[in-house]
């Protein structure tokens, strides 16, 4: 699977999240895991409900949406940030630059709600750095462990990067390595870790796509996504660069 | 009410200097313009729920006071450089919120009432940020808090519809807020494409029609919605929207691109010249 690009490897494991019957939700600009529920739904999720779908009446307003996730009714929403850290809180607002400035990022968007409102929340970013992955973060958006007397319908499940996939435990309330992707060894994911990784239970090597996984994300699926993410796809498409 | 029909000036003049003034992600582009050309200062905006093009445009016109909003970006055309040029001088103040936060606290001011009840926030910094979000112990689930955010009643919704009919009614898409911001907002101004006889009988599935009775006046502004795309009828002018991104790279060019563009037109046909002429291919 050495041709396989990291990003297609990222969109599978976000569709191995999603079970068959699921409601989920993909934030806007957000390729990868819409790349991923395509292909969940092309292969083992095909009754799964997702918003915005193209299939489907359209919600009326951006609240319609919100208000199925406050009632605790989607299984399952992709985000991405600016940081994530050891406890699994996420900042996607303010970054502390070493002259002790603030540099600000787009904003809060849905987080601050969805966080809690979603069962499971599974977050994803195309780089696996100590700039992503900190001790703590700069600005809580939103917490992933349990504030006390906040009633909340789920929280972080897993973080999905070109590395490796930390999975939240929520006994312990840390971010733990789930699995590593081929080619990349404990040391060196953990050079790119700002905290110090502890190996979840089951702790194994990311499974790698199947042939079949990778050959309907870029026939159907990457068909069906030239509408609304053209750059992505003509991306996907191009000759491939050697990153490694 | 004299009449429900302005100009686009006329409907500018409602808003004075320091409204609040609510915005929908589809912006009635051409008001925004005409309000920079009579020169409106220290406006607060609060975007429905997220920020674009609109009110960057806004902003880097000097117009804006303060922006509350769940984020400000220009989608596939990356950050909002005028905004975060703006708030990082200190000119313009942002508001930290989030979008279910808008929605509900402008729910809560179309119903009349004062406050929303949000379910989240706790353990957000944003908490920090927003001293007038209260946290009380939810008087009908004790063992569980609850956050309490303001409600929001907007002096003026601004919005941008496909075409009214003659009573006022008003075709827009169902996809963005204008029919939330118009029903908390005090005074609603919107700008049409065209007016029709009939805008009910032909309403497509994601189209609705805004009652009449919410607004204020209306203008008719074909292609208001400029250089944004307008739901079902054009696209985006993705030239025009290059040309005004490549603008923002420095203050003084982008100072120059509206003095060129907006404030020297002496009418929306001038300003879609002007920026024709200004359009990228790259």
């Amino acid at each position: 699977m050495s041709d396989v690009r990291i990003e297609e490897l990222m969109a599978v494991l976000c569709a191995r999240e999603i079970r068959d019957w699921e409601r989920i939700g993909v934030g806007a600009n957000s390729p990868i895991p819409a790349a991923g529920a395509l292909l969940a739904s092309k292969l083992w999720a095909p009754n799964t409900r997702e918003a915005g779908s193209s299939g489907d009446a359209p919600f009326v307003g951006a609240k319609e949406f919100t208000d199925l996730l406050q009632r605790g009714k989607v299984d399952l929403f992709y985000f991405s940030a600016v940081q994530v850290d050891k406890r699994g809180n996420m900042n996607l607002q303010y970054v502390q630059t070493k002259d002790g400035r603030r540099r600000r990022f787009q904003g809060a968007y849905a987080a601050p709600v969805y966080y809690y409102g979603a069962k499971r929340t599974v977050m994803f970013r195309a780089e696996h750095s100590q700039r992503f992955f900190v001790d703590t973060v700069d600005y809580i958006t939103a917490a992933a462990a349990q504030p006390e007397r906040l009633r909340r319908h789920g929280t972080l499940t897993k973080v999905i990067t070109p590395m490796a996939v930390l999975q939240y435990n929520p006994a312990t309330e840390l971010l733990e390595l789930f699995s590593i992707h081929d080619g990349y060894s404990f040391n060196e994911v953990q050079a790119a870790t700002g905290f110090t990784l502890v190996k979840a239970d089951g702790f194994a090597p990311t499974i790698l796509p199947t042939a079949e996984e990778i050959a309907v994300l870029r026939t159907q699926v990457f068909d069906d996504m030239v509408g609304l993410y053209p750059q992505f796809v003509a991306q996907m498409r191009s000759p491939q660069e050697d990153t490694r | 009410m004299a009449e429900l029909f302005r100009t686009l000036p006329e409907l500018a003049a409602f808003v004075p200097d320091g409204a609040r003034i609510c915005l929908p992600k589809q912006y009635p582009f051409a008001l925004l313009r005409e309000l920079v050309r009579q020169g409106r200062r220290d406006l607060d905006v609060i975007a429905a729920p997220t920020g674009n093009f609109g009110i960057d445009f806004l902003v880097a016109a000097g117009a804006v006071r303060s922006v509350e909003a769940g984020a400000v970006q220009l989608g596939e055309y990356g950050l909002a450089t005028n905004f975060n040029r703006a708030w990082e001088e200190g000119s313009v103040r942002f508001i930290e919120t989030s979008c279910p936060v808008i929605e509900g606290a402008l729910r809560a001011g179309a119903a009349g009432v004062t406050f929303t009840p949000v379910p989240g926030l706790i353990g957000s910094d944003i908490l920090v940020d927003r001293p007038d979000f209260l946290m009380i112990p939810d008087p009908f689930a004790p063992d569980f808090d609850i956050v309490l955010a303001p409600a929001l009643a907007p002096d003026f919704a601004l919005i941008h519809g496909l075409r009214a009919d003659r009573r006022g009614n008003v075709v827009c898409s169902i996809h963005n807020d204008e029919r939330l911001i118009s029903s908390a907002s005090t005074t609603v101004l919107a700008t049409v494409e065209s007016i029709e006889d009939d805008v009910t009988s032909c309403i497509a599935g994601d189209q609705q029609v805004i009652p009449s009775i919410y607004f204020d006046a209306i203008s008719v502004v074909p292609e208001g919605a400029h250089p944004q795309g307008l739901h079902g009828l054009y696209e985006a002018d993705a030239g025009a929207l290059r040309a005004y991104v490549r603008a923002a790279r420095t203050p003084e060019s982008m100072r120059a691109y509206i003095d060129r563009v907006v404030l020297q037109a002496e009418s929306e046909p001038d300003y879609r010249r002007r920026a024709d002429e200004e359009a990228s291919d790259v």
